[in-house]
């Protein structure tokens, strides 16, 4: 069998299909892989093989009776753990949902489920999603499989280090304020935040419904592809969903050539470590190599929308959250019950102001942008810091800090903007650098399409760390 | 719309929201969110009276298609 550490979810999928090797086999690899790394970088909350493999000889007889479920046929995966399944545990990163047993399956997993993967184990989150960094004072922290005295990011936490080592080929995680994107830069690998609207969330973990978006963490822009080509698309039980375009796995495949690149002149060129800022030159040196149009854009004031963003976030969440901070606030890790409490302090005009500009500073942004298809950002000023250094617990300067760790982040979450991470380099001490391609509304496919282009011509995303 | 965000603000909120705070809690937030409230304060969006939360998926959609 083939390394599958050097294989894409694309190529897992081929490989299977072929029957290059068999479902058992690649899970049986997993399996062994996950144990060896799991003591260092703490990505599973739960690992299922009897079941795992038990899925993974059903998909093999299927198969071998010529009946393939669908595009993803014997791929064993795993998700973050708010992702619900009926009848399973989905804690949610929390002491708060201790044992709690989900009573429906996820639109997202059940689609990923009919397209022919299973499920292997459940990865570690942030608690409720709400922390950027991968720190857990419930399940410890998730640690960076480049250097696991790093941090992930958040608050898809292990799925960023999962497919980083590869224990999985792909992983869904969610973005309501970089929680994909972060974790994609921090760990080296691609993610991918859709439209607002073009994947349901039906069923899963709730923190902002005004900006939760469901998507993937990959090893590839063409993984992302695959993957938004099975979730996405409408939901009755999810209506923003509705009256979203299907997907148009075509234009994943279409020439980036003539495709317009836009480079901020401000907010996300400023105060970056040198390694990033190298990255981000290198990243439009290899667009413009590619045949794209690059110029440069002047975008409104990123600062207002990020604080729309928070205000949004902030009042949204407490409000999910309510009844068990009136009854079980002591369950909860201290910085986020902290920030949940935060929400308590922006009055109803203050929200409803913030969420209804939600429009008109998306129309602001397209006038700003005019026929850009594409803007280039760095996801973070810096490279994955370390645990300890991060470590803030529910001291007052965690507020503060948070809010500079998903500083690029925010303002794409309220504008409902697709966008693609995708690994452009390395710093100097060996850990991974990411680029943000933040596209136009439902223009999730020209990312895909960008991103396989730029994945063409590099091999960042084809770096694996080693356990260390 | 208020620019800054006192402890006395939050305490008050916070009991109508029937949500226990300790001693200190009040306090912290004020500090942790005030900045944020000033900057959109700040901005001084000016919004039409028919604006509501919907104009955005009205703004999004209109990309549909081009």
């Amino acid at each position: 069998m083939n390394d599958p550490a050097d294989l894409t979810l694309t190529e897992i999928a081929g490989a299977l299909r072929r029957r290059a090797f068999s479902s058992a086999e690649l899970t049986r690899w997993m399996l062994e892989r996950i144990e060896r790394w799991q003591p260092a970088i703490n990505a599973f909350v739960r690992i299922e093989a009897d079941e795992a493999l038990a899925a993974a000889k059903a998909a093999d007889r299927a198969l071998a009776r010529g009946k393939a479920k669908g595009p993803l046929h014997g791929v064993p995966l795993a998700h973050k753990d708010m992702y619900y399944v009926k009848g399973k545990v989905s804690e949610c990163g929390s002491k708060v949902r201790a044992g709690w047993v989900a009573p429906a399956t996820s639109t997202a997993l059940a689609r990923l489920y009919a397209a022919g993967s299973f499920r292997i184990g459940a990865l570690h989150m942030s608690e409720f999603a709400y922390s950027p960094t991968g720190h857990n004072s419930y399940l410890g922290p998730a640690c960076n499989a480049w250097d696991p005295r790093c941090i992930t990011g958040g608050s898809s936490s292990g799925s960023g280090t999962a497919v980083a080592a590869r224990l999985v080929p792909a992983a869904l995680g969610s973005d309501t304020g970089g929680s994909i994107r972060l974790p994609a830069h921090f760990c080296g690998v691609t993610g991918f935040k859709p439209t607002y609207g073009r994947v349901s969330r039906a069923n899963a973990l709730p923190l902002s419904f005004t900006l939760d978006t469901v998507g993937p963490l990959t090893v590839s822009a063409e993984d992302a592809g695959l993957i938004m080509g099975i979730i996405a698309g409408p939901d009755p039980l999810d209506p923003t969903t509705l009256g979203a375009p299907p997907w148009n796995a075509k234009r994943t495949r279409a020439s980036p050539k003539g495709l317009k690149i836009g480079v901020p002149t401000r907010f996300y060129v400023e105060d970056l470590e040198p390694d990033i800022a190298a990255a981000l030159d290198a990243s439009i040196a290899t667009l413009r190599k590619l045949g794209t149009k690059i110029s440069k854009i002047e975008l409104p004031d990123q600062t207002v929308v990020s604080a729309a963003a928070l205000i949004v976030l902030a009042v949204e969440a407490t409000s999910a959250h309510a009844p068990w901070l009136r009854t079980r606030a002591a369950d909860y890790g201290p910085q986020v019950r902290n920030r949940l409490q935060n929400g308590l302090a922006y009055s109803a005009l203050e929200y409803l102001e913030a969420l209804r500009w939600r429009g008109p500073a998306l129309a602001a942004h397209l006038d700003a942008i005019g026929d850009v298809d594409v803007v280039i950002a760095p996801v973070s000023r810096s490279v994955a810091p370390t645990i300890s250094a991060t470590d803030l617990g529910g001291v007052p300067e965690a507020e503060a800090a948070i809010q500079a760790i998903t500083r690029f982040m925010r303002p794409t979450n309220f504008l409902g903007l697709p966008s693609l991470v995708v690994p452009a380099g390395q710093s100097q001490s060996g850990l991974p650098i990411g680029m943000q391609l933040i596209g136009r509304p439902f223009g999730d496919e020209a990312l895909i399409a960008l991103g396989r282009a730029f994945q063409a011509a590099t091999d960042h995303h084809r770096r694996v760390p080693a356990l260390q | 719309m208020p620019d800054n965000i006192s402890p006395d603000r939050v305490t008050a909120v916070a009991a109508a929201a029937r949500v226990p705070l300790a001693p200190n809690d009040a306090a912290r937030i004020a500090r942790a969110v005030a900045p944020v409230a000033a900057r959109f304060a700040a901005a001084k969006v000016n919004l039409p009276l028919e604006t509501e939360p919907a104009s955005f998926v009205a703004v999004q959609r209109r990309e549909i298609g081009q």
